[in-house]
């Protein structure tokens, strides 16, 4: 193998776990990694070393999950949402007035790299706990970076219906990284 | 545009909304209202901004504790 293949095996599992947390979807996600392993390995030229491959092939395959969320969005069997329980959940956040049942306390931002990665692998143990039609919606907005209108319009669903999914991942996000890291109980 | 004070759960939702779509001035200075008074929703502004810059941060990480690796 090149240097540049055992690169690419030694990333295989990263953008795999990485693709999955936006496709819910193992098949695809693998469908995914290799059209971008694919690409990179067409021509092993157009990486020139500025960035590293990681950040390489993770550009190039924000660009595969886009173009399989615009081919499948609207057949894909994705695990129905159960809305009810998921607005109880956030309804029990606060009291009938209206007021925080829990007054959300400030974050600190850990400075030091190791606890920051920490941080970070919380934050995604914490997506992954999302319910997988408000995770696509969230990741498509904030991680793929796209307007919430090209969201709606891609995967099908009302403008209204974006800011509510986008609303429950944000709360639903916020309670689990304000419990599993800044305000975590157990030290 | 009602005059009536914004609820700490109204204000969740107008936070949330606000970093996807502009906000009509009556409703941002309702919004500022509440913010001048109710330090919990300062911090779920300050919190949902970090969300916003932290998953844009993401980059596939190598598993250590292969946690996502066995899901099914």
């Amino acid at each position: 193998m090149s240097p540049l293949e055992q690169e690419l095996s030694a990333l295989y599992k990263p953008l795999l776990r990485f693709a999955q947390l936006q496709l819910r979807d193992k098949a695809a996600a693998e469908d995914a990694v290799s059209a971008t392993m694919l690409a990179i390995l067409e021509k092993p030229d157009a990486f020139q070393g500025a960035s590293s491959l990681r950040t390489y092939a993770t550009g190039i395959l924000k660009h595969k999950l886009v173009d399989h969320i615009r081919r499948c969005s609207r057949e894909v069997a994705i695990e129905p949402l159960d809305e009810q329980s998921l607005d109880d959940a956030i309804e029990s956040l606060f009291r009938e007035d209206g007021h925080w049942q829990d007054k959300p306390a400030a974050w600190v931002e850990p400075e030091q790299a190791l606890e920051r990665a920490q941080m970070m692998r919380v934050l995604e143990g914490c997506l992954e706990k999302l319910p997988a039609r408000v995770a696509r919606v969230f990741m498509m907005r904030e991680w793929l970076e796209k307007e919430t209108q090209e969201v709606c319009e891609e995967l099908g669903i009302t403008a209204n219906n974006c800011h509510v999914m986008l609303f429950r991942a944000r709360m639903l996000l916020r309670s689990c990284l304000d419990s599993n890291w800044f305000h975590r109980s157990t030290p | 545009m009602m005059t009536e004070k914004l609820t700490c759960k109204e204000v969740a939702r107008i936070l949330s909304d606000g970093l996807d779509q502009q906000m009509a001035p009556a409703e941002r200075a309702r919004l500022r209202m509440h913010m001048v008074i109710c330090e919990a929703c300062r911090n779920v502004e300050q919190q949902f901004d970090l969300l916003r810059r932290l998953v844009r941060k993401i980059e596939p990480s190598d598993g250590d504790d292969g946690t996502a690796d066995d899901k099914p």
